[in-house]
């Protein structure tokens, strides 16, 4: 391991480099992406509650403090990044150090980020979800025995809680990418658990900067739920149920306790969004409730700031009986043409005009008790 | 076809505003729309930028809620799975890359019958370059040795090339000439509506570069094609 703390950069390529510590690590190389069968082996394991304490927040930072990591808050979901609505990875935490020139922080930092990926909305399986807290360490100015140096930690870190070394593969990729309009050449090293990508370790050799020389990153990250996944066993989601409606459940909650209310532009789109998903479950109130509430519990850990969950339930609940009101509505109106009633209108006055359609008594009887029996 | 097929020249959502206001006005007024950025070569967070781009742009036409789902591949994609969908929208990028993704999963099938059925299509840029006979118009494109060239060939004779500007009048006529492809070249703020009244040029005018004869000829806002 010393020989990769070395001061200086050998002459050899990041691929050499890595594929020959990651080889002498124990871990197969791959030449493709492997496919991922959605029911990997470890999900027939005996469920391990006791896995969910090895990746807790507290645990993870006490480790990654020893190995000399500076501990960084999360970015809010309210935040705006530079490239995206919401958080899509942890190193959107350096943003304004690559593209406003801020300080550059010294050493290393671990980050838990929650973030949200809607581009996973159609593939919400098992091992797949739309949000998702990206565990990582960053590291500007690293050099490559650096970079390294922290995805040894990580293997480390993986090895003492029970995923073996031996049972990684990596696969070894580069890629010029567009950040927020600079060309940025990151080499990247992917790791899987039989055949399920877990996270990878990206290294920038030279990012380009306005006002300065370019700078070398290190971006080590991994995601939470699918190590913690591989850990228990089981389910790959925290919460029982139909894996797109706790999906939603689960992604609406982060939103919702961030402070994020509904509408038709920007990060008020994905609240409604989630919504309108959520309305599809046709789950009772009561169930969606418990699902939203014991979803904001899973993520009160990993937030730096989040809404209480009664004020959480609370900005969703509005918009949720108003997206209610419209799958109700859209329901009907192939039979009742006259049923395009204002969904934003209060209750009482909402349900006094359905009186007033071709709707006849006992319809809308099933509507109300429809409505009472879902609403939130 | 009983569908309606919008064309966009490209170029950004200013410049192709109006056939944008077009695309969503000819749909109701909460639509549910498909979004396919597969031309675009982009990291996961490169896809998540897409997402954002997509939603503000649509949004920007309607007061009320556009329901946009986006997918990154096409794989064991039907008609069934399409026809969820008020409309389709395929971005730019590389054509060839795209034409690639759609020919060797069957999706190009896929979307000829949503259109046969009366779906609504628009394709911008790449995707409006594979709805001609043959995307050899944008050779430049075929970086890797791409080998599908025949597109969908929904608009008639014709193929496409976009973002066009006078400076490529020769070449493109040589192109045309030497391969034998009646070309309809749109500059970025226009675009052509297919429907089954026909083919209309919409927006500032295109060039039609006929193969057979060697002219070059604008055709203005309005004007049809024969198809």
């Amino acid at each position: 391991m010393e020989r990769f703390l070395e001061g200086r950069e050998s002459a050899e390529s990041h691929d050499e480099k890595v594929s020959q510590f990651l080889g002498r690590e124990g871990l197969r190389r791959l030449d493709a992406s492997p496919k991922f069968s959605g029911h990997p082996e470890f999900v027939e394991r005996p469920v391990n509650p006791e896995a969910v304490e090895r990746l807790s927040p507290d645990s993870l930072r006490q480790y990654f403090e020893t190995c000399g990591a500076r501990l960084e808050r999360a970015m809010a979901l309210g935040e705006e990044t530079h490239t995206t609505l919401f958080p899509v990875a942890a190193i959107q935490k350096l943003e304004p150090v690559f593209y406003e020139d801020a300080p550059i922080p010294e050493g290393p930092s671990f980050i838990a980020q929650p973030v949200i990926r809607t581009q996973f909305w159609d593939k919400v399986s098992q091992g797949t979800s739309t949000s998702f807290v990206n565990i990582a360490t960053e590291h500007v100015g690293a050099r490559m025995d650096e970079h390294i140096g922290h995805v040894h930690e990580w293997l480390q870190l993986m090895s003492s809680m029970g995923i073996k070394k031996e049972d990684l593969q990596y696969r070894l990729t580069a890629s010029t990418e567009r950040w927020n309009s600079r060309k940025v050449q990151c080499e990247v090293s992917k790791f899987y658990y039989q055949g399920m990508e877990i996270g990878d370790g990206v290294y920038i050799p030279d990012f380009p900067q306005a006002e300065r020389g370019p700078l070398k990153v290190s971006d080590v990250g991994f995601g939470m739920e699918r190590l913690l996944w591989i850990l228990r066993g089981g389910n790959y989601f925290p919460l029982e149920g139909n894996e797109h409606d706790v999906d939603a459940a689960r992604s609406l909650a982060l939103i919702a306790a961030s402070g994020v209310q509904p509408g038709n532009r920007g990060r008020e789109y994905r609240h409604r969004l989630y919504s309108k998903r959520l309305v599809q479950s046709m789950k009772s109130g009561e169930e969606i409730s418990k699902l939203i509430s014991s979803a904001h519990a899973g993520w009160l850990p990993w937030m730096a700031e989040a809404k209480p969950v009664q004020e959480t339930l609370g900005i969703i609940a509005e918009e949720y009986d108003r997206n209610l009101r419209r799958s109700l509505l859209d329901g009907l109106s192939i039979n009742h043409a006259d049923v395009g009633i204002d969904v934003n209108l209060p209750e009482s006055t909402f349900f006094e005009r359905l009186g007033s359609t071709s709707m006849d008594s006992s319809e809308i009887s099933s509507l109300v008790d429809e409505y009472y029996r879902r609403k939130l | 076809m009983n569908g309606t097929l919008f064309l966009s020249g490209g170029g950004d959502e200013r410049k192709a505003y109006a056939l944008d206001e077009a695309f969503m006005r000819s749909l109701n007024d909460s639509p549910r729309v498909l979004y396919i950025p597969l031309a675009l070569d982009r990291t996961m967070r490169g896809f998540e930028v897409c997402y954002d781009w997509i939603t503000a742009t649509l949004g920007s036409h309607s007061s009320n809620f556009v329901d946009v789902v986006m997918w990154l591949d096409v794989e064991g994609k039907t008609v069934v799975e399409l026809r969820q969908f008020d409309a389709i929208y395929i971005g730019g990028g590389n054509t060839y890359k795209l034409l690639s993704a759609f020919r060797e999963t069957g999706f190009d099938s896929a979307i000829k019958q949503y259109l046969d059925e009366g779906g609504t299509v628009y394709g911008g840029s790449a995707g409006a370059v594979i709805f001609g006979q043959t995307v050899r118009t944008v050779p430049e494109e075929n970086d890797r040795q791409y080998v599908h060239e025949a597109a969908l060939g929904i608009i008639g004779r014709y193929s496409l090339r976009c973002h066009y500007t006078s400076a490529e009048e020769q070449r493109i006529r040589e192109n045309s000439i030497r391969f034998g492809i009646d070309a309809l070249a749109l500059p970025e703020d226009t675009g052509l509506i297919l429907n089954k009244d026909g083919l209309t040029v919409f927006g500032m005018g295109i060039i039609h570069f006929d193969s057979s004869s060697g002219e070059v000829e604008p055709v203005s806002n309005g004007q049809s094609l024969t198809l």
